[in-house]
């Protein structure tokens, strides 16, 4: 059958990292197709997704985290969840698996050179992100500020630790980490999650005064938003995480200034084909697979609240 | 894809008494009819012509599962040694005929063909399409919930067809619409060309037919009407006395959503499309756990919005052809033709 969208390439695991631990570890696996030919063939775009298959368990559909400027092989941060992310973090290196793809829309990263850019994740929500800021890197001059706000859990629940740790060393990316507060019996408890990790002050989070440059933070990823007061002059705003997240992260950003067409987010949906044909992933007459997963707040106002 | 522009089309007649020698003349071909058994009739694969049934409007499902199985293997998987991967896939060189298929199936399978094409063809359904020539049998009796006049269909549409074929007697009046329907014709002499009076009777079967279907909805006013009432109170009420149990979608000849799952055994796994349905809570739900459509309510109204507003979004048609099996056999009496009024009337 010639070009049949559904026949999968074979992959090899080269390397497996633990990214977090427990109940819903994450692990990111790069894996390179066994074909020579599919290797040089394969192009992708940041924001683009993969249907990894392990055969006789089924197909999931993960985001692409590794960035297109590097080429040779492919990088998927997969949460331990359900049937296929189990079999996935059974896999040991150099066990093989299926990769259909790439599917899509992406970032415009053309239309955004020369703005400021800023990424706000908290969780698994990073791995999309990833994508896209180690590529503007990679093309550092092509665009303005660089800011990074990622939040977790706990320290252990935070996700590219080590290559975070490098970015916060960089003078040309701002990098603001930081880890949610700790809950007690009457609510949130107003100290510090890690030593060195500065509260936010959280009856104004604006008065809160992160160093310049970079910054650790105990608080909400929203919270660290408003503390950072990042300027919506020529600026983009890209943020992934848990909806509750988008949520107040989106509406501290309008505060500050954002427009609906500066503020870009990723959709997921359950999918089986990939290809806009197994019907689940509508959202009115789009399919996330396909159209998606990337759209603008002003492109999610105008489609039904069905996600 | 079976539509041929260049095609002029041509008209012949053919003896009731000699279908059975022309089906029994195409044995390169799996031929599809409807066949009654017990009570129900039901497209099969006919070996004796003297079984087909047409004396029916339409058989209890459609007959899309020739170009779309409701179960196919896709992907045959060999585990090796040293994690080799073996994959092959299924040869689909059977060439079938879907005889006597209703125009408004004819236009399911036609409206099938644009989904299944685009951007990414389908090449399961894609194959299987041009191996499939659909022999049309006009309506001249139509159900009492048919409405394929108010979709854009009629008991007469030649859409998706071959040939459509219209009862005049004791003869077949045949209209053969495209070079695939033209080279079974001419493969045997049974056919005769049709004569002026046989055009005058056919035009007269078809006239009446179209005079039966009295009930004339307002459906091409949805597309826009829906634009509003996604909100509306109204998908709560219409789904009350809904089951989920997915009949209405199944039947239809216009679904056509699917799942994919492996199947295990040993060394060897199967992927396998098996349909699927909108109605379902497990069609939607993440494995997270979230749903973005975790109630009857959102479901039923996804089908509706797909039918009438989605699908005419993408391609510019209804995505239903008013073959009415969703009405007929709801076992709660659910009534689309009724759920279509008062929409349009909103």
């Amino acid at each position: 059958m010639e070009n049949n969208p559904y026949k999968p390439e074979i992959a090899v695991i080269e390397k497996i990292r633990e990214e977090t631990t427990g109940p819903r570890a994450i692990k990111t696996f790069t894996v390179s197709f066994q074909d020579e030919k599919v290797k040089k063939s394969f192009t992708y775009k940041s924001g683009q997704t993969a249907m990894l298959s392990v055969f006789g368990k089924g197909e999931c559909m993960i985001c692409i985290t590794s960035t297109p400027t590097k080429k040779g092989f492919l990088e998927f941060s997969v949460m331990l969840q359900g049937k296929v992310t189990s079999a996935l973090h059974a896999l040991k290196v150099g066990d093989t698996i299926g990769v259909r793809g790439p599917y899509g829309n992406d970032f415009p990263l053309d239309k955004w050179k020369g703005k400021n850019l800023l990424f706000i994740g908290g969780g698994i929500g990073q791995a999309p992100l990833r994508s896209v800021y180690l590529n503007a890197l990679d093309n550092r001059k092509d665009y303005g500020d660089i800011t990074l706000i990622y939040g977790a859990r706990t320290l252990s629940d935070l996700a590219y630790k080590e290559e975070m740790f490098e970015l916060e060393k960089r003078d040309d990316v701002n990098v603001f980490l930081c880890l949610d507060w700790k809950f007690g019996k009457d609510g949130i408890i107003d100290e510090e999650a890690e030593e060195g990790w500065v509260t936010i002050n959280r009856k104004e989070p604006a008065k809160t005064k992160p160093r310049k440059g970079t910054s650790r933070f105990t608080g909400f990823v929203p919270e660290v938003v408003t503390a950072v007061k990042p300027s919506p002059e020529n600026a983009i705003a890209v943020s992934c995480g848990p909806p509750i997240m988008i949520k107040y992260a989106v509406a501290n950003l309008k505060t500050l200034g954002f427009k609906d067409d500066q503020i870009y987010t990723t959709l997921e949906m359950r999918m089986k084909c990939g290809i806009g044909k197994c019907g689940r992933c509508n959202i009115g007459s789009i399919y996330v697979c396909k159209d998606g997963p990337v759209f603008s707040m002003s492109q999610l106002e105008k489609i039904p609240k069905e996600y | 894809m079976t539509s041929s522009n260049s095609f002029k089309a041509e008209n012949f007649v053919i003896k009731k008494e000699d279908v059975a020698q022309f089906l029994k003349g195409l044995s390169d071909y799996t031929i599809y009819a409807p066949v009654q058994e017990e009570d129900t009739v039901l497209f099969k694969v006919i070996q004796n012509p003297d079984k087909i049934a047409l004396h029916i409007t339409n058989t209890v499902k459609s007959p899309k599962f020739v170009v779309l199985p409701q179960t196919e293997t896709m992907l045959k998987v060999t585990k090796g040694k040293e994690n080799s991967i073996k994959i092959d896939e299924p040869v689909l060189d059977e060439k079938n005929i879907l005889f006597g298929i209703r125009p408004c199936d004819a236009r399911g399978i036609a409206i099938l063909d644009k989904v299944f094409s685009g951007d990414y063809k389908d090449p399961y359904y894609v194959k299987r399409r041009a191996n499939t020539i659909m022999i049309g049998l006009a309506c001249t009796d139509p159900h009492r919930n048919c409405f394929c006049t108010s979709v854009g269909g009629a008991p007469d549409s030649t859409d998706g067809l071959d040939m459509l074929w219209t009862d005049i007697g004791d003869l077949y009046f045949v209209t053969v619409l495209t070079k695939k329907g033209m080279k079974l014709v001419k493969e045997t002499v049974i056919f005769s060309k049709a004569t002026s009076e046989n055009t005058r009777v056919m035009n007269k079967v078809h006239k009446t037919a179209h005079e039966k279907i009295t009930e004339k909805l307002n459906a091409d006013a949805l597309p826009k009407k829906l634009e509003n009432l996604f909100e509306d109170k109204y998908w709560d009420e219409v789904s009350m006395k809904c089951l989920g149990c997915g009949s209405c979608t199944y039947l239809c000849p216009t679904c056509y959503c699917f799942d994919i799952n492996d199947i295990e055994y040993r060394d060897k796994v199967k992927r396998v499309r098996t349909w699927d349905s909108c109605q379902f809570s497990s069609y939607t739900i993440h494995t997270s756990g979230h749903n973005p459509r975790p109630n009857k309510e959102n479901r039923m109204r996804n089908r509706v919005y797909h039918k009438y507003k989605y699908h005419h979004d993408n391609y510019n048609e209804l995505g239903c052809v008013g073959c009415g099996r969703c009405i007929t056999y709801c076992p709660v009496d659910m009534n689309l033709k009724a759920t279509i009024k008062e929409l349009a009337e909103k």
